[in-house]
């Protein structure tokens, strides 16, 4: 993670404005000898004091670099929030959405993320636009749009490596296979495990790829009727046969649909989860 | 010639005196000229010590300008931070210091941190200009660690006679307080002393009534009638109680394990190990029922005051805010 945060914090941008205030130097000051709970005060005040909407963006986009350093990214992104992007240079609104877009991401808020990574790819000249799309597709494997990843992918590179035919080749050869539908997860649907559960018990699990569970979920809802056929044809306890059969039937049937759906979610995640990380290497590789 | 001479030497000697004159009137001069140039040197330092406190004062000033401007961007940790920072004994106007305090304590108040909120508004200035505000501040927060006596004290003690909304906001304060105590006397006689309304509190007062009325028509339960009706039917006396989704529950646990116990009965006998542990397992069930039904009574009531305390509560808090934002 942190090796993601730093090429992608770092790459995108060359240097920020060089427009500043009084203030904002006084914060950066601050800011370079350490004081960062003060620097955060320091640029929250140069925005407050901001004579034009320029300082006073980066003036927050630099509080929500702090608040990052601090691990408060949820704070970053709230800071970020409150960004008016009306009148900015094309360099800083692209500074300024592409922070909003990659702390929303390290939030797991990928919805905002694609929605600012979107209006970078709207607003933005194509020389600008370009350098997000390594976070917008990471965004967008999240989001489990891969094939757009790819398409975004493949446009970074055919942009940045068209003059180096053998580096754009092996780059789109990665990215051809890592893409491949085959290695796309297939997922389960939770409405479905549970409709299995339901016709046959423990066939929930199964359909999500839980053998151990499945069986525990069939052997105890089969002990349930065990239990009431044994009390009611071999014991003659017929009103504690049914009793007893009943409970423990009940509990694991009942029981068993909402596991499955669980287990069906899980599972989705599991292996999203795996697909995207292996996808993630891939592009912060690609960006080294 | 003589007289040349004796002219020209009484010149001299003239010149002599004058300029020994001059000389004596020189220094008496340049020790006046020190003294009034240390006495500048001296209104200089002070001018500029007087224009280091203006400056100190201004950017004192500017500070808590800042601070309404975090306020209202809800920063309220920066906020805080920063009235941390300034340091109280470094500002020098009383009423700004006050107004540091006040919104430390506000801040506090926010952040439901009710104790040092209270310490905070306690220690402003009875002469300062947010004195009014920090004592209805101070009250509520004494609402909200229950210490309704103390928040009844400092109500008392606001004297906002000639402001109407005020005094309307003490009145409401003072009847929330009388319906949490549940001293509807006090209630009475307070709803008795509004004269007008007021855009402030018109909502909140008429709440109060409504509260009063549901408290006072509110009859709890009998505990003995929801006891005996759980022993003819499990769940039944929490159903009486109020409750609507826990009855089936009792009855769901209790009636099949006394269906199990009874047939064990009639196939096994009174006296066989097996009706014994069954029927004590059914036996613990229906008198943990019954005991449970009579507890519901009492806490269907409590749960009744505590959702209107909450109400009330609510309502003390909203006009507050509403005239010291």
């Amino acid at each position: 993670m942190i090796t993601i945060l730093s090429l992608i914090c770092i790459l995108p941008f060359v240097g920020l404005s060089t427009e500043k205030s009084h203030e904002l130097r006084t914060a950066d000051s601050l800011h370079s000898i350490g004081l960062t709970e003060d620097a955060i005060i320091a640029y929250e005040y140069a925005a407050y004091a901001a004579e034009s909407n320029s300082i006073r963006t980066i003036a927050l986009i630099k509080k929500a670099d702090c608040l990052t350093s601090l691990a408060k990214t949820q704070s970053s992104e709230n800071t970020l929030s409150r960004l008016n992007y009306y009148n900015l240079s094309d360099s800083l609104q692209y500074q300024a959405r592409y922070k909003a877009a990659l702390y929303a991401y390290l939030n797991k808020n990928h919805e905002e993320s694609a929605a600012q990574l979107e209006m970078i790819q709207q607003f933005l000249v194509d020389s600008i636009a370009m350098q997000s799309k390594p976070l917008y597709a990471l965004v967008l494997n999240e989001l489990r749009q891969w094939n757009a990843a790819k398409m975004r992918l493949t446009m970074w590179n055919a942009y940045y490596q068209s003059s180096d035919s053998a580096t754009f080749k092996s780059i789109t050869e990665a990215i051809d296979a890592a893409y491949t539908s085959k290695k796309q997860p297939k997922y389960k649907d939770p409405a479905k495990a549970q409709i299995w559960a339901q016709i046959i018990p423990g066939s929930g699990q199964l359909y999500s790829g839980y053998l151990f569970d499945a069986a525990f979920t069939s052997v105890m809802v089969l002990s349930g009727i065990g239990i009431a056929a044994y009390g009611v044809l071999v014991a003659k306890y017929y009103v504690t046969g049914i009793i007893m059969g009943y409970a423990v039937f009940q509990r694991f049937y009942i029981a068993g649909q909402q596991r499955s759906e669980y287990l069906a979610r899980k599972k989705n995640y599991k292996t999203k989860r795996a697909y995207n990380d292996e996808l993630r290497d891939l592009i912060t590789h690609q960006l080294k | 010639m003589k007289l040349s001479r004796s002219f020209y030497i009484s010149v001299l000697v003239f010149y002599f005196m004058c300029l020994q004159v001059g000389h004596s009137q020189d220094s008496t001069l340049s020790f006046s000229d020190t003294a009034l140039l240390e006495n500048a040197t001296l209104d200089t330092s002070l001018n500029t010590i007087k224009l280091e406190q203006n400056t100190a004062l201004t950017e004192q000033r500017n500070e808590l300008k800042f601070v309404l401007y975090l306020i209202s961007t809800e920063l309220f940790d920066d906020a805080q931070y920063v009235l941390k920072r300034m340091q109280l004994d470094s500002v020098s106007q009383t009423n700004l210091r006050d107004s540091v305090t006040y919104y430390s304590g506000w801040i506090q108040y926010f952040n439901q941190e009710f104790t040092q909120a209270i310490a905070s508004f306690s220690s402003i200035d009875s002469v300062s200009s947010v004195l009014h505000a920090s004592a209805f501040y101070n009250a509520i927060c004494h609402v909200q660690i229950d210490s309704l006596n103390e928040a009844k004290r400092i109500l008392e003690k606001i004297n906002v006679s000639e402001n109407e909304e005020l005094y309307n906001l003490k009145l409401l304060q003072l009847r929330g307080i009388s319906l949490l105590q549940r001293d509807y006397q006090s209630f009475d006689s307070l709803t008795n002393l509004i004269q007008t309304s007021s855009f402030l509190t018109k909502t909140e007062m008429e709440a109060m009534s409504v509260y009063a009325l549901d408290m006072r028509s509110f009859k709890r339960k009998s505990p003995w009638i929801a006891g005996l009706l759980s022993a003819i039917v499990p769940g039944l006396g929490k159903f009486y109680a109020g409750y609507r989704g826990i009855p089936f529950g009792a009855m769901y646990m209790t009636i099949p394990l006394g269906a199990i116990a009874a047939e064990s009965l009639i196939l096994a006998g009174a006296a066989s190990l097996q009706f014994i542990a069954l029927g004590a397992i059914f036996g613990v069930f229906y008198v943990g029922n019954i005991w449970g039904s009579i507890l519901s009574v009492y806490a269907k009531e409590k749960e009744f005051y505590e959702e209107l305390d909450h109400n009330i509560e609510f309502d003390m808090h909203t006009p507050i805010r509403r005239a010291f934002y």
